[in-house]
């Protein structure tokens, strides 16, 4: 797909343009098929013959009871080698301007029994679904994209990760539902964190090893084992949703049981250092600090989020102790009284999200 | 009741009658009918290309290759071969992905009803055995031959199907599964053998709760069938590691693949005034011995005693002749003389106290007094 983008386009976009996958789309989505019917989903990061989240939404018209597909996108994709008309003869200049599709009915419009791409482009010809031009950009924010949000009941894109913040923080506001790719470390900014923690937002099934490949102008340039030949690979990548999905309600089994070696405490935090999501202790009944890859087991059933290690300690001040002892001392991360290899007697912590098991089995190791 | 094979055709449609797939509790079809792939069993990622190929083949009206069921109840069956081909078709009638069809990327339901179809009236050549358990097992490593091997406990699973079985996966037969995890230190992989995926740990577990309840791995499978849970399973093998690791503190990688759980059922009354530093400084000291040739049968050796385990090592030929001949073959404990075939070396001051395995601490006893001598 991405091999048909012009020249002139590729040049033009910005570096985090991706087309994820029709595969990884399906096998997400498969698990979140109850929510669709009758409902009005938006794709609007998706020129529709170039998104694979479009071609999803259309193939899956009528099995999901969809009652509305609309997409946001710049014109001027090919679609199954022939050039698509949409508004008579336009200039290049003119392919290029943003546009929306609004898809009502899917249906075998060209009468060979199946229902495809093909059918697609064919009621667009026949004005049995829409496209128009966008006045403005296209630009999400924009107002007329954004009484298209206010339309739409699901939300289910790839959106630019340099936007990712504000994108979902749009989306939240306004109570939509969504199912959208993000990068792992979006979940610490101060804009998403919080709706985790509330149990507001969530993490979806994913992908294998936490690795997308994503459909690509781009050379791959990441020195990879697992290359594949116009795929850029990517790694830390997940799906936030706030759609209820089974995965969620999964309890971690827990077989570590605590004792204060293997489990270390904070110097400037009473909490545990847990440095694998599988090593929780069953028996602990304090404050645990996890990485932050634990949000991909998070049952809230089985955990409360106390917090991050930037919310807990936001109102802390850094002990001289730790100061003198490390010389990149950060007043907002957690530290572990052992020298890190590195010529400093305290170990800086990566981010940790900051736990309590709500259900602890009784504790085993007898404190001296 | 005699073995009985069934060959039987059964269209897609029939097994795609109240299709589900549930990650946690299984794959299920044919109305209720077929467990497709029970909960907890391995979960191959079939290829999407292999997938794919499925897809093509029965468009193509092509054959594919004969699948067999096992018959776990009145009219209930589990698929124990052609579990992925199953799953492939059904996945896809399903909606769930979409294959290349005539250059388009196509749901099923984005076929042509003629193509649909015919995927629909499509038949899977099917075996359908039946017969008592034993016989059914000994049927299942009969055909075992074709594709992906499974293990004997892969097939007690299938044979002895049911809630007990599915719960004990849950602890048992997951990559990273609670099992493999379990322990202060090591987790039980430093303890148990195998690998959690081909069922090894499981069976290791009920072979385990088996010899304590004086049973078979099968005996005890087929009591605790119907049984809601394997809670029992679990904490019993919670309990024998909990054993294994208070006694010997200091974890070794000798201790890998000993028969816990054997000797937790002869000993845990038993080993309570047993001191783990006493223990430790002994294994320790077992470990440096130049004598003791089995390092691994240290552990057994402590618990009971028993130097055999040791492989400790023998007098040589050369140490032999020299005791021999300082003897002038007679024997120190009767006093008669004997060829030297008909003698044997020994320890003077015994191993177990000290008595190294060297040229002055051996002697030649006649035969039977050798046999007299280790029985004391």
């Amino acid at each position: 797909m991405a091999s048909n983008l012009t020249l002139n386009r590729a040049n033009k976009a910005k570096k985090d343009e991706f087309y994820t996958q029709l595969s990884d789309i399906e096998n997400e989505l498969k698990h979140y098929r109850k929510h669709f019917a009758g409902k009005t989903v938006l794709c609007n990061c998706d020129d529709p013959f170039e998104s694979n989240f479009f071609q999803y939404f259309c193939l899956n018209f009528n099995r999901l009871k969809l009652r509305k597909l609309i997409a946001t996108c710049y014109s001027g994709s090919p679609i199954s080698g022939s050039q698509l008309t949409l508004f008579g003869d336009e200039t290049e200049e003119e392919k290029h301007t943003p546009y929306k599709a609004v898809v009502t009915s899917i249906h075998d419009a060209d009468g060979d029994g199946a229902t495809s791409m093909v059918d697609v482009a064919e009621l667009f010809r026949q004005g049995e679904n829409t496209i128009e031009r966008l006045q403005g950009n296209g630009d999400f924010r924009s107002k007329e994209c954004m009484s298209l949000l206010d339309e739409a009941d699901i939300v289910v894109t790839n959106p630019p990760f340099s936007m990712f913040e504000e994108y979902i923080s749009t989306l939240l506001k306004k109570n939509k539902k969504f199912v959208i790719i993000g990068n792992q470390n979006a979940l610490k900014y101060k804009a998403v964190f919080p709706y985790l923690q509330n149990n507001e937002l969530w993490l979806g099934y994913g992908f294998p090893g936490n690795v997308a490949f994503f459909e690509s102008p781009y050379k791959d340039i990441a020195v990879s084992s697992t290359h594949r030949e116009g795929m850029i690979r990517v790694s830390g990548i997940m799906w936030y949703t706030n759609l209820d999905i089974k995965k969620r309600h999964e309890e971690l089994v827990l077989v570590k049981r605590y004792n204060p070696k293997d489990y270390p405490k904070y110097v400037n935090y009473d909490a545990i250092e847990v440095g694998k999501t599988s090593d929780i202790p069953c028996d602990y009944s304090g404050n645990m600090g996890v990485p932050i890859t634990f949000m991909t087991k998070y049952d809230p059933e089985q955990f409360e989020i106390v917090g991050m290690n930037w919310t807990v300690l936001a109102d802390a001040v850094l002990s001289d102790d730790i100061r003198n002892h490390h010389n990149v001392a950060r007043r907002l991360n957690f530290y572990l009284p052992k020298p890190d290899g590195r010529g400093n007697d305290y170990s800086r912590m990566y981010d940790r999200i900051v736990i309590r098991n709500r259900h602890p089995e009784p504790q085993r190791y007898q404190e001296v | 009741m005699t073995m009985d094979i069934k060959e039987c055709r059964i269209k897609v449609s029939a097994v795609y009658e109240n299709y589900e797939n549930d990650e946690e509790e299984g794959v299920t079809g044919y109305n209720d009918r077929l467990d497709i792939r029970p909960k907890y069993q391995r979960e191959f990622v079939y290829k999407p290309d292999k997938r794919d190929a499925v897809i093509d083949t029965v468009l193509q009206g092509l054959p594919l290759n004969v699948m067999y069921w096992a018959k776990t109840g009145e009219d209930t069956y589990e698929v124990l071969d052609g579990q992925q081909r199953t799953i492939s078709l059904m996945e896809y009638v399903d909606g769930n992905y979409s294959v290349e069809y005539d250059g388009n990327s196509m749901n099923f339901d984005n076929l042509p009803q003629d193509i649909q179809q015919r995927i629909l009236d499509y038949e899977l050549f099917v075996y359908i055995c039946d017969g008592t358990d034993s016989e059914k097992l000994k049927w299942f490593k009969t055909i075992n031959i074709a594709g992906e091997r499974l293990t004997d406990q892969e097939l007690r699973n299938a044979v002895y199907a049911g809630t007990w079985t599915a719960s004990a996966k849950k602890y048992f037969s997951k990559s990273n599964c609670a099992a493999s995890r379990y322990g202060s230190n090591v987790g039980c992989e430093g303890y148990v053998r195998g690998d959690s995926i081909r069922q090894e740990i499981l069976e290791t577990a009920i072979s385990w709760i088996a010899d304590r309840d004086h049973t078979t791995i099968d005996g005890y499978m087929s009591q605790h069938q119907n049984d809601q849970t394997a809670q029992e399973l679990w904490s019993y093998f919670r309990t024998v590691i909990d054993w294994a690791e208070g006694l010997f503190t200091q974890y070794r990688k000798e201790m890998k693949g000993l028969p816990w759980g054997i000797w937790y059922n002869q000993l845990n009354k038993k080993t309570a005034d047993l001191d783990p530093k006493d223990l430790e400084s002994k294994v320790s000291k077992l470990m440096c011995d130049e004598d003791v040739q089995k390092k691994s049968g240290v552990y057994e050796y402590l618990l009971f005693g028993n130097e055999n385990a040791l492989n400790v090592r023998a007098f040589s030929e050369r140490d032999k002749r020299q005791a021999y001949e300082r003897q002038k073959g007679v024997c120190p404990l009767c006093g008669k003389q004997y060829p030297i075939e008909k003698m044997q070396a020994d320890h003077i001051k015994p191993w177990s106290e000290g008595g190294q395995t060297i040229p002055e601490n051996c002697q030649m006893l006649c035969t039977q007094d050798n046999i007299k001598k280790s029985n004391r």
